[in-house]
């Protein structure tokens, strides 16, 4: 394989390479069309108010894709965001965002990923990577200490993940290299494909790796040697001696079994949608519960970059199915996905169905979400598709879905767009908001999250968002950070009130500063915790406001973006399905009214400083120093 | 059970959380006060416990409540623990 064109080279900042400063001060630009590159050196200012991850996509979104940008051609841009902790000595934040226009929803795309890329890219001396136009033929970037370079990827096409990555690595001639790449879903342009990094960690969400796809890119390589430093290491010691003193007591449900251990905590109390979110009682739901599928197919456990908790499974079975160790194991989103919402109990079916998305690079929750819908469609006649509760079906559809054959062709567009295509009375079984299927958390019981499945410019998602139940109770770090803001908690389980709103305006503003910083939502982190981590960053004093006013340029800026895409408040809704009341199990009965939730909309506008459309205000855009967007 | 009489229950896992010996234990209490002012009576405090699964007697399965719900005779209240999320308890 021969190299394009020479390397482009830029050195990193003089404070980055004296460990002074987690910002290397280089973002990195690549044109494929044109296979220019060049870096952005943007002021400090520039970092201390967006400071990475979403709020670094949706800046360059706005500013340099323009609008109505078809997202699977070559104006669309696909940006990897590390934030301003990626890489540093704290727990947890060993995590990068990427992002880009939808091609699933038309909406922001934004997904982060665990693993050890993002910190990898830090330590190769670049801030982020905002990647332009389509190659003519399939190329991956290969970046090394502050050099890149453009290579052909012809004989990677069509690869599986685990194969391509070792292709890499061996062709490179470093087994220390971190791959994010898409596999044979993201070169089929599959409406829901995932940008896949070492393999198991997915920038799940949104079809981020048909954006990938669509520009020829297979794969990002990455391998940087320069440590990420801090302008006040000490102060950033209290935070990491408080982690280290008490993340067993604090994480011990991830570090027993990771979100697997949830599977029957979130079956019980009603969070876990089953049979396309018509039933609530599911035989056999014990069986994909870690405690029963561990003695199977256990191996081992790993880790991301910087975190004691090592949450994340390593599963194998030799045998039917035979399942690789390579690709991780379940967790609790992709098991319900593609487990109860499927009906499916087998845990070897589910964690050989886990597997195959990662290879192909496919998100979970999209497959298992458009699996569902087909097979309900199937039932009812409408296609001859997979079925419910078989297993075999379940993944050959898979299959199917990543290589665009036969149905999986109309299901690679994703649940929305085929319930289009099927017309009549199609759209009553569809469960998405913005056209992107819900995740494992039902907004019949979690009503103030489902609000937020509205609500934000990703379409429906369950990360940056008020968790209904996790703020229901006392002692949690949900109520902690509420506590701080003023705001009475725990708040009440059921339904929207004006003091839930209250709560969801914080709790939102904080999980999106989360993914601008970009750090692991299982940390449970409150503001003083964040206040000392930025502080000992800028070398300067961040306030608990100024984490607040990160978090809310995000979701001020993904408003902006989601009125220039021509949304508008009448799409901030839920498909038909989610208000579908259950008969029986544990959340019988309950749930939203469409009429309901429009009537909490204008509330929820109020208080984020938005007019009665939803657009925010001049008054709005200038408390947070983002007049310069106002069109 | 009595008449006026709602169950608190604690499995095994909701019994090692709180130091108890044994597999489960049962706690009879009276109705009309919501579970949160039962614990509180009985001077038990689950951190990590907000929702509670109700079961009224000859009901097939309980149904998700809040510790704010108000017993009813011969209701069976069985913790959930939250799994996942931080916990500061």
């Amino acid at each position: 394989m021969t190299a394009k064109q020479q390397p482009f080279s830029s050195p990193p900042n003089p404070e980055f390479l004296a460990g002074q400063s987690p910002f290397a001060g280089q973002v990195l630009q690549i044109d494929l069309s044109s296979g220019k590159i060049w870096v952005d050196k943007p002021e400090s200012s520039f970092y201390r108010k967006y400071i990475g991850g979403r709020n670094f996509i949706l800046h360059y979104l706005l500013t340099e894709m323009p609008a109505q940008a078809d997202p699977l051609g070559p104006e669309n841009l696909l940006i990897f965001a590390p934030g301003l902790l990626t890489g540093t000595a704290l727990p947890g934040t060993g995590r990068h965002a990427v992002g880009g226009k939808s091609p699933l929803t038309g909406a922001l795309g934004s997904g982060e990923a665990g693993g050890w890329w993002g910190a990898e890219l830090k330590q190769a001396g670049f801030d982020a990577v905002v990647i332009h136009g389509r190659a003519a033929s399939p190329v991956y970037i290969w970046i090394k200490d502050g050099v890149v370079e453009i290579r052909d990827a012809a004989p990677l096409w069509g690869k599986l993940t685990a194969e391509a990555q070792q292709t890499i690595r061996q062709e490179l001639g470093d087994e220390k290299i971190r791959v994010a790449q898409i596999g044979p879903a993201g070169e089929n342009l599959v409406r829901f494909a995932a940008v896949m990094h070492d393999v198991n960690r997915a920038a799940g969400r949104s079809g981020l790796g048909a954006v990938m796809g669509s520009k020829n890119l297979k794969a990002v390589a990455v391998r940087g040697t320069t440590a990420v430093g801090m302008a006040d290491k000490s102060l950033l010691q209290v935070v990491q001696k408080w982690v280290t003193s008490n993340y067993k007591d604090m994480l011990g449900w991830a570090i027993a079994a990771g979100t697997s251990g949830s599977v029957l905590f979130n079956y019980s109390a009603g969070a876990t949608a089953i049979n396309n979110y018509r039933d609530g009682v599911f035989e056999g739901i014990e069986q994909l519960d870690a405690s029963h599928f561990f003695p199977k197919i256990l191996q081992d456990r790993d880790t991301c970059n910087r975190c004691p908790v090592r949450c994340k499974l390593v599963v194998t079975h030799v045998g039917d199915p035979t399942i690789s160790p390579e690709y991780g194991g379940p967790e609790y989103e992709s098991i319900g996905a593609l487990g109860p919402l499927c009906k499916i109990n087998d845990p070897l079916v589910v964690a050989k169905a886990i597997e195959l998305c990662a290879a192909y690079g496919l998100d979970t929750i999209s497959t298992g979400g458009t699996l569902a819908f087909a097979m309900e469609a199937t039932e009812k006649r409408l296609v001859d598709g997979p079925r419910f509760g078989d297993g075999d079906s379940l993944l050959a559809n898979i299959h199917q879905i990543a290589h665009r054959e036969g149905l999986g062709n109309q299901m690679a567009e994703g649940s929305a767009r085929l319930a289009i295509e099927l017309g009549g009375d199609a759209a009553d079984m569809l469960a998405v908001a913005r056209g992107q299927e819900l995740p494992l958390h039902d907004p019949r019981l979690k009503q103030t999250m489902a609000m937020g499945y509205a609500l934000s410019a990703t379409g429906a998602d369950h990360m940056h968002n008020l968790n209904d139940t996790f703020a229901s109770f006392d002692g949690g770090d949900i109520a902690a950070r509420l506590k701080e803001m003023g705001v009475p908690a725990p708040l009440p389980l059921w339904g929207i009130s004006e003091h839930k709103i209250e709560g969801f305006y914080y709790e939102t503003a904080f999980k999106n500063f989360f993914d601008c910083a970009v750090i692991c939502h299982f940390y449970p982190y409150e503001y003083h915790h964040m206040v000392d981590a930025l502080s000992a960053a800028f070398g300067e004093t961040i306030t608990a406001d100024g984490i607040n006013a990160i978090g809310l340029r995000a979701i001020n800026l993904g408003r902006l973006f989601l009125l220039r895409e021509g949304f508008t408040s009448a799409d901030d809704a839920l498909s038909a399905r989610t208000y579908r009341r259950l008969a029986d199990g544990p959340i019988a009965g309950k749930g939203l009214t469409p009429e309901e939730l429009r009537a909490w909309l204008p509330v929820y506008y109020k208080r984020m400083g938005w007019d009665e459309r939803g657009a925010p205000t001049p008054e709005c855009l200038k408390a947070l120093d983002l007049l310069e967007y106002s069109s | 059970m009595q008449t006026g009489q709602a169950i608190l229950q604690f499995d095994a896992a909701v019994c090692k959380a709180l130091g108890w010996d044994g597999e489960k234990r049962f706690i009879p209490v009276p109705t009309g006060q919501t579970i949160r002012q039962a614990l509180e009576a009985e001077g038990i405090r689950l951190p990590r416990a907000a929702i509670a699964l109700v079961k009224p007697q000859g009901a097939s399965s309980g149904q998700t409540s809040d510790l704010n719900y108000v017993l009813q005779s011969s209701d069976s209240v069985r913790f959930l623990f939250q799994i996942s999320g931080g916990s500061l308890s």
